[in-house]
């Protein structure tokens, strides 16, 4: 049994057809960075890890660490949004429309080398394109970049 | 008596001379980075989202900001020989050994293979070291509440002298902080 449900794969269907972004990439990212729909801030419907710019809605997130005994609180806020499907097309704009994103789509019909064009710009990790990749290879994802 | 004066003023004035340069050397020693960690100051990057924390020498290190998903960040050094990636990822249904090997092989293949001097693999946590021809690159990752949090530092090698007490440091500091939690 595939791991996306259908939901999640029209919405991403959704979404390239609107902004361009491939479907595959946009699934693989939603596994990555949500963990298969597992690892979302509750009550965010923010399955991306977006963070929010002032005055966005969003949830807040807070950790903490001892410092010389004593505990200091840090804090970092998340994009909220009004339902998955708002995600995706919020994921598909900031993607499409952001100038820092323009190399990956410039790739729109190259999801490898869009996926690759994502490392260090969406994510620190330096294998997040790899890593994408590998989920688009795994499940076929690809398959949804044509419809 | 007048020649008296003179000297003793002469004297005062030596005397004031040397203890203002032994002032100008004593804070030079303080504020300068003299490659070693215990003469540089350290501020500390905490990541809320996947809740870890690192240390790092503001003189010696930018931080070129968080990305767009929150998982870390990128430091670059001022002299263009290192670069430090922190980032958390989701373990999804990978174990720490699986997680290692993966490293290991991103680490070998690619562009500019390196090639592994030394794993280790603890309970919750692993660490590698590995050279290319012109690197040498560590990494350490922690596991924890199912999630990888890893620090990979890459400098180059005729820089180690000046890098490796502070590749040290970073990686000592770099520590799970007490886990994330949500509200409005």
């Amino acid at each position: 049994m595939s791991p996306f449900p259908q939901d999640i794969i029209q919405a991403a269907i959704a979404s390239r057809r609107k902004w361009g972004v491939p479907a595959s990439v946009t699934l693989a990212q939603w596994s990555v960075e949500s963990n298969f729909g597992r690892a979302m801030p509750p009550g965010s419907n923010n399955p991306f890890g977006i963070k929010a710019l002032p005055g966005q809605p969003s949830v807040t997130a807070r950790t903490s660490e001892n410092v010389k005994g004593k505990v200091i609180y840090i804090e970092a806020k998340f994009r909220a949004f009004a339902s998955l499907s708002d995600a995706f097309d919020q994921h598909g704009r900031l993607l499409a429309t952001a100038p820092v994103y323009a190399k990956a789509m410039a790739s729109k019909n190259n999801p490898n080398a869009f996926a690759a064009a994502l490392t260090g710009i969406y994510a620190s990790n330096p294998h997040y394109g790899i890593e994408l990749q590998g989920r688009m290879k795994q499940y076929n994802l690809y398959q949804y970049d044509d419809q | 008596m007048a020649r008296f004066k003179t000297i003793l003023v002469i004297l005062t004035c030596v005397v004031l001379a040397a203890a203002l340069a032994g002032y100008i050397v004593m804070n030079r020693k303080k504020s300068a980075p003299q490659g070693s960690s215990s003469s540089i100051s350290y501020e500390t990057y905490v990541n809320v989202r996947f809740a870890y924390s690192v240390c790092y020498a503001p003189s010696l290190f930018i931080p070129q900001g968080e990305a767009a998903d929150g998982d870390g960040q990128k430091f670059l050094s001022r002299d263009g020989h290192a670069t430090v990636f922190v980032y958390g990822s989701n373990a999804t249904d990978q174990t720490l050994q699986q997680n290692l090997n993966q490293e290991t092989g991103y680490l070998t293949g690619g562009a500019s293979p390196a090639t592994i001097v030394q794993k280790s693999l603890g309970q919750n946590s692993f660490t590698i070291s590995a050279q290319t021809p012109a690197q040498i690159i560590y990494e350490k990752t922690l596991l924890q509440d199912n999630e990888f949090k890893t620090i990979q530092i890459q400098y180059d090698k005729p820089q180690a002298p000046t890098y490796q007490a502070i590749v040290t440091m970073m990686v000592d500091c770099f520590v799970n902080t007490s886990g994330t939690t949500y509200g409005k």
